[in-house]
């Protein structure tokens, strides 16, 4: 089923948009909350939770791209689960993995006072970043960041090895960390 | 700020970002293998030259910002067998100081597959690698080294049917690859040939910021760098410089010294590393303006 017709039916507030919704992205959100928290059963639960925060979200919003609104969704809340603590006892996913990683970007200086920044204009820095780099050494930041696919899974997407996986990470990491300093959002 | 914190933004991407890496034709293609021109010498039977290796263990070795220098990579460049042992040249890279060979064995018997699992070749002295000029005359390298390829400290062979994979690494202190026509590897009776006709990167001078410094003689590539330094007990210590001004807290390299005892000089040849202290490193030098050694800095004169 097209998009447009879901969302039709999440605004004439027909139950079938869930069905609808399931059926076309539970593959794509499933493997999202996968990523992050490990377990089968707290993916699925979590994947149930997308379906019914989108049903409480539409209407009034009218999402243009119905798989990243989605998949926005089942991150965040997947991401919550694992912090909540309930699913790392079950074990932890690609999740953990990457928040080690992404431990390099973020060091504090000495002396400095860390202050919260606002998570929407850091995505939009990161976003300004990503736009300034290679188009595939970009993507395949989003892959491992955003969507917590495996190195494994990335290199074979890519057709590149793990090592070079990694080493493009490496160094897209440093770079972010560098450039969020010179925006002073470290 | 946390890591967390930094995940929690990233659901603030825009949406064509994700979109785009998300999208499987905006995924890197399998890497079309270049076949440059390679003249076999042989002491025995020829099995054949062959395609070579896969695009995977071509990227294994040259780990960093190759993307835009693979016409300048030699790869898949052929193999010469004995019957009992076949050499595959996997891949290479040069510059006027340095060049750097991959090579796989394969063993083609159980007894010389055991041969080769049985320790590092290199250590029992077969091998040779040197060059040769235009005119065939033989020229070794002053300085020769050879790797299994490593991924977290463990020997790893990349290849399905290969029993052991090198890295081998030749280098002149001055620019003496300029004299040289042909790379030479040979293990027992068997010679693979590189011709590098075309597979070399370019070196760039660089000179202090400050208008003078303590190193001369420096220049450096896509591959490596060189200088000349005080003859010192410290090693070196090279940071690359980004474009923006900004000095690497670590940079990933593997340095040799050589001079005799009581020069006040020191050559430095260094090879960048990429993804393991084996594996290549090819840099994008557009994103750096310079070299900083030892806290002195010096700029690339382009």
């Amino acid at each position: 089923m097209e998009d447009e017709a879901i969302l039709a039916l999440y605004w004439q507030r027909d139950e079938e948009a869930l069905a609808a919704t399931a059926a076309k992205y539970g593959g794509y959100c499933g493997s999202i909350a996968r990523q992050i928290l490990g377990d089968p059963g707290d993916a699925e639960e979590c994947v149930n939770d997308t379906w019914l925060h989108a049903w409480n979200a539409i209407p009034p919003h009218r999402p243009p791209r119905l798989s990243l609104f989605l998949g926005k969704i089942t991150r965040e809340l997947a991401i919550n689960r694992w912090n909540a603590g309930r699913a790392q006892k079950r074990g932890g996913g690609e999740y953990a993995l990457a928040l080690e990683e992404l431990r390099e970007v973020v060091s504090a200086r000495r002396g400095q006072p860390e202050e919260g920044v606002e998570a929407e204009l850091l995505g939009r820095a990161i976003s300004d970043f990503l736009r300034t780099q290679p188009p595939q050494a970009a993507s395949i930041f989003v892959r491992r960041y955003y969507h917590l696919c495996p190195i494994r899974q990335i290199a074979a997407e890519f057709a590149i090895s793990e090592s070079k996986t990694k080493s493009i990470l490496f160094r897209m990491r440093k770079k972010l960390h560098t450039y969020l300093e010179g925006e002073e959002l470290l | 700020m946390k890591p967390e914190d930094l995940m929690h933004a990233m659901n603030h991407l825009d949406p064509d970002l994700v979109e785009r890496a998300e999208q499987p034709g905006t995924r890197r293609k399998p890497r079309v293998r270049r076949i440059a021109v390679l003249a076999a010498c042989l002491a025995a039977m020829v099995v054949g030259v062959s395609a070579g290796a896969s695009a995977g263990l071509f990227d294994a070795y040259f780990g960093g910002e190759s993307d835009q220098y693979q016409h300048q990579l030699l790869s898949a460049a052929g193999s010469v067998s004995s019957g009992t042992v076949e050499l595959r040249l996997e891949g290479a890279a040069a510059d006027r100081h340095t060049v750097q060979l991959v090579v796989s064995f394969l063993g083609l018997t159980p007894e010389s597959k055991q041969a080769l699992a049985a320790g590092d070749l290199a250590q029992q002295g077969k091998f040779d690698l040197y060059a040769l000029s235009e005119t065939g005359q033989r020229i070794d390298f002053p300085s020769t080294e050879s790797g299994t390829y490593t991924e977290t400290g463990k020997a790893v062979t990349l290849l399905a049917d290969a029993d052991m994979t090198y890295l081998l690494t030749g280098t002149f202190e001055d620019t003496g690859l300029d004299q040289v026509a042909t790379v030479c590897f040979a293990y027992e009776d068997l010679v693979l040939e590189a011709d590098l006709t075309g597979c070399t990167f370019p070196e760039y001078q660089l000179e202090p910021a400050g208008g003078t410094g303590s190193l001369t003689g420096f220049s450096a590539s896509a591959i490596g760098f060189y200088f000349t330094m005080a003859s010192s007990d410290e090693p070196a210590q090279v940071r690359l410089i980004r474009a923006d001004g900004s000095v690497e807290k670590d940079t990933a390299f593997r340095a040799s010294w050589s001079g005799e005892d009581g020069q006040q000089q020191t050559a430095v040849t260094g090879v960048w590393c990429g993804g393991s202290p084996v594996a290549m490193g090819v840099l994008d030098l557009d994103q750096y303006q310079g070299i900083q050694v030892n806290g002195e800095k010096y700029l690339f004169v382009r």
